[in-house]
């Protein structure tokens, strides 16, 4: 199953790849035929009046798109991850929920580093996608990006996790350069009743636990709940220890109150993470955070939201350490002015006090600053003909480095039937300068004192439909145009060489995927983005060979089967092929994961996820030498809902 | 900025050629075709999710009457079955009457009535009202007003014009509210396990 460049490429692995993977794809198939078979049989008949009152409360009686309609005519490139999917999955991790996403490139490069982009520039240093938890970003000013190892949720308390390829600006702010990805979790009403889970399996274990109640007086519902999640030290390619292994716990709360037209939620959760380092102490990682959100209807046609969240989170590594507060408050109004049109504007403030401990090698100075952002947007829905709608939006936000930046976007829709949704988009974003950008110092490196926003325009056309009730996909085609890119500069009249806005690309591409339900409770889904990307340097660059574009694949595609067996029963294939990488050079890879859950008491789920299946390992990012990689494992979990 | 130096990097082939990679697409088509081989393609009907909402509402209206209980006179015999009508809406009645065959709720056999808009609604202790009379539900209602009906209906405005249990979709989901005030009005007590399953539960006066 290993493709034909790997196994006869410039990689050589100590362990025989390819003949193993064979014989479980033979079997795996054997066993999909299986299935399909069992399904139309008389099992096909699910036994819901065996089902508790709670349960049957959480069979989704539309279907997917339909359920995301909302989102679904949205004219932006969206794929909506549903907890169905990330249950069904056996992901224990955020990032491994995300590669459910066909619009996202999940690349791992140990047990805890990711490099997770969405149209390019992929790196574990990736910059260009804004990340948020329930409105909260953990985006960190620090980089640019997200340390993918300290955020975590109860997965199966998540609700959606929305995934936005293309700029995002004009609605997230700056930094939502190639995309946005928001996790929502259940509010707590849904997430109601108790739930313990507990598994374990050769990528390490994981605990967690739910308990949701009414408060008294009826004044809402409340959830607690709390995770942790161990994993093994693995290998690493080239033979050893990567010593990268972790655990992390959280404990986390939610109230949800209210009525329809005048609820508010207060969330928090609290964190702390132990990383595993070659030869060094462990890395130690807090945190924790508070977020309130108050919706209020003002009249039929206005409705104000009001949130704001406090965050802190620290990093204490053995030469470095940061610690961030985050305090931000956002207000958003919406009042429909006529039958057609549909004005939303608001603004937001975010102050973050962030410090570092310095290094001699490896240093920001000021150590300590005060970051701060702040912004105005307003957009308008304009529906000139019931079939058509328009949106243009201007946000400004201002940061302390560069000042105000500009993030306007145009979107137009149009529905011909209900079933059919072409769009099309212009949208300006900037990736505003983070401390590395600026402060940053090494004895032969540093940040760059006149460092500027890196900016993108980008031109996106798409088409989503219906064509039948058991299909549904979407294509997107995009190009952007990057401007003022990072580069390396070198000056002969100092000792350093810093950071640039000397270089610019291009991206092109597309995004597809689609779902069909073949039968009522099975349905295949799939995705492929294509993308190229071409970077140049303006006049003046000194370092020409530094480029963005090789962390990033040709193309890369997956398909999912997804269904029951029989009414206790659930079984998932997941199918993912990536193109391979240049530099630092990954061959390509496919990887197949197998879940077959197995409800073996009303309130209780077994399940045995396999993953890698088609070779003994396969490394997906990273240099060489340094890079682990991930076996072929098993992972079996208990998840008890009374 | 890690990426420094390095060899130059050497283009890859066209898409085609490294898509093309023939177990990969092998793979692919075999997936797709198994379902189809299998017959099943022929069953992805359009109404493959009307059906299984359907299939929930029969499976709630059979459990509701575990979480209910009758006042004595409600039942003519200690024996006698728990009737359950379904008013125009044959295809869930269907649904049900195959559903609860051979099981009963609290030691009484279950009893399925197909109703027309009109027929008396003597003896029953379930009444599902389908959406297809939401214009006339006040009417309806208030027909079963004050006896111990279990009234079940699909109405965004079904609790205030006098129904006891009302269906409300959910984020796709099929979930209920109760009003508990109209129950007790009907004699009928409702157990907190079904108060505590429900979407939302309103206390406050009934017409």
């Amino acid at each position: 199953m290993k493709p034909i460049q790997a196994v006869g490429g410039a990689a050589p692995s100590r362990r025989r790849r390819g003949v193993p993977g064979r014989s479980v794809l033979a079997a795996g198939l054997a066993l999909a035929l299986a299935v399909c078979a069992a399904g139309v049989g008389a099992q096909a008949y699910r036994e819901l009046i065996d089902l508790s009152l709670e349960e049957l409360a959480d069979i989704r009686v539309t279907s997917v798109s339909k359920q995301s309609e909302r989102v679904g005519d949205a004219p932006a490139s969206v794929y909506v991850i549903t907890r169905d999917d990330i249950r069904r999955s056996g992901a224990i991790t955020l990032p491994e929920a995300l590669r459910l996403a066909p619009n996202l490139q999940v690349a791992r490069n140990n047990a805890r580093d990711y490099a997770i982009s969405s149209r390019g520039f992929n790196s574990v240093l990736e910059n260009k996608l804004l990340v948020m938890i329930d409105g909260r970003s953990v985006y960190s000013p620090l980089y640019s990006g997200v340390f993918w190892d300290a955020q975590d949720v109860l997965l199966e308390d998540v609700d959606r996790i929305e995934v936005v390829s293309g700029a995002g600006g004009t609605t997230w702010g700056a930094n939502a350069v190639n995309g946005v990805i928001n996790v929502i979790t259940r509010s707590a009403d849904k997430a109601q009743g108790d739930l313990a889970s507990v598994g374990g399996g050769s990528e390490g274990s994981t605990g967690g636990f739910r308990h949701g109640g009414q408060l008294p007086g009826g004044a809402g519902h409340y959830s607690v709940q709390g995770t942790h999640v161990a994993a093994d030290d693995l290998q690493r390619e080239r033979g050893g220890s990567a010593h990268d292994g972790w655990h992390r716990s959280r404990a986390g709360f939610r109230i949800d109150g209210g009525e329809a037209g005048h609820s508010f939620t207060l969330q928090g959760d609290a964190y702390t993470a132990r990383l595993h380092k070659q030869a060094e102490p462990d890395y130690h990682l807090n945190g924790a955070n508070v977020l309130g959100r108050f919706n209020r209807r003002l009249s039929a046609q206005s409705d104000l939201q009001l949130q704001a969240y406090i965050d802190h989170t620290e990093r204490r590594q053995t030469r470095a350490a940061e610690w961030l507060d985050t305090v931000d408050v956002e207000l958003q109004h919406s009042v429909a002015l006529n039958a057609a049109h549909r004005l939303v504007w608001g603004g937001g403030h975010r102050v973050a006090m962030e410090r570092v401990q310095n290094d001699l090698s490896f240093a920001f100075f000021p150590d300590a600053v005060n970051l701060r952002w702040s912004n105005v947007f307003v957009q308008d829905e304009w529906s000139p003909h019931p079939k058509v709608k328009i949106t243009g939006g201007w946000k400004i936000e201002r940061n302390i480095y560069t000042g105000p930046e500009s993030l306007p976007s145009l979107r137009v829709a149009w529905k011909p039937a209900d079933e059919h949704l072409w769009w099309a988009s212009w949208s300006r974003a900037v990736r505003a300068p983070s401390r590395i950008d600026r402060d940053l110092y090494t004895p032969r490196f540093a940040g760059g004192p006149n460092f500027q926003s890196e900016t993108v325009r980008t031109l996106e056309l798409g088409y989503r439909g219906r064509p039948a009730a058991a299909w549904s996909y979407s294509i997107t085609a995009f190009q952007s145009e990057y401007d003022r890119l990072r580069s390396v500069e070198v000056y002969p009249s100092a000792p350093l060489s810093m950071f640039g806005n000397l270089a610019q690309g291009r991206a092109r591409g597309a995004e597809m995927w689609g779902s069909w339900q073949a039968a009522k409770t099975w349905r295949v889904s799939g995705g492929l983005v294509v993308q190229a990307l071409e970077q140049n340097f303006k006049p003046g660059a000194t370092l020409t060979r530094v480029s963005f574009e090789d962390g990033n694949p040709r193309h890369y595609w997956n398909l999912r089967l997804s269904g029951d067996l029989s009414a206790r029963t659930e079984f998932d294939l997941m199918f993912r092929s990536v193109g391979r990488l240049r530099q630092p050079a990954v061959p390509a890879y496919e990887a197949v994961d197998m879940r077959v859950g197995w409800k073996v008491l009303p309130h209780l789920e077994i399940s045995l996820t396999g993953r890698n299946l088609l070779d003994a390992a396969h490394s997906e990012y990273g240099n060489a030498n340094t890079r682990s990689e991930f076996d072929r494992g098993v992972f079996v979990k208990l998840l008890w809902q009374p | 900025m890690k990426r420094t130096g390095g060899s130059t990097p050497v283009r890859p082939g066209p898409f085609s050629q490294r898509f093309g990679a023939l177990p990969a697409r092998a793979f692919a088509t075999l997936c797709l075709a198994l379902c189809v081989a299998t017959g099943q393609a022929s069953r992805a009907e359009s109404d493959a999710f009307d059906s299984i909402e359907s299939r929930v509402k029969a499976a709630y209206l059979y459990k509701f009457g575990s979480y209910v209980d009758w006042p004595q006179q409600a039942f003519p015999a200690a024996q006698a079955p728990l009737q359950i009508g379904v008013l125009d809406d044959v295809a869930l009645a269907d649904e049900l009457s195959r559903m609860v065959q051979g099981r009963s709720v609290a030691g009484r056999p279950l009893q399925i009535r197909k109703l027309k808009s009109g027929d008396s609604l003597a003896g029953l202790n379930v009444l599902f009202v389908s959406k297809a009379h939401n214009g006339r539900l006040a009417d309806i209602l208030s027909a079963a007003k004050a006896q111990p009906i279990l009234t079940v209906t699909e109405a965004d405005n079904a609790l205030s014009l006098g129904g006891i249990i009302n269906f409300v979709p959910v984020e796709g989901r099929l979930r209920f509210e109760v009003s508990s005030r109209t129950a007790q009005l009907s004699h009928l007590s409702i157990s907190a396990r079904l108060l505590a399953a429900a979407y939302k539960v309103e206390n406050g006066a009934a017409p």
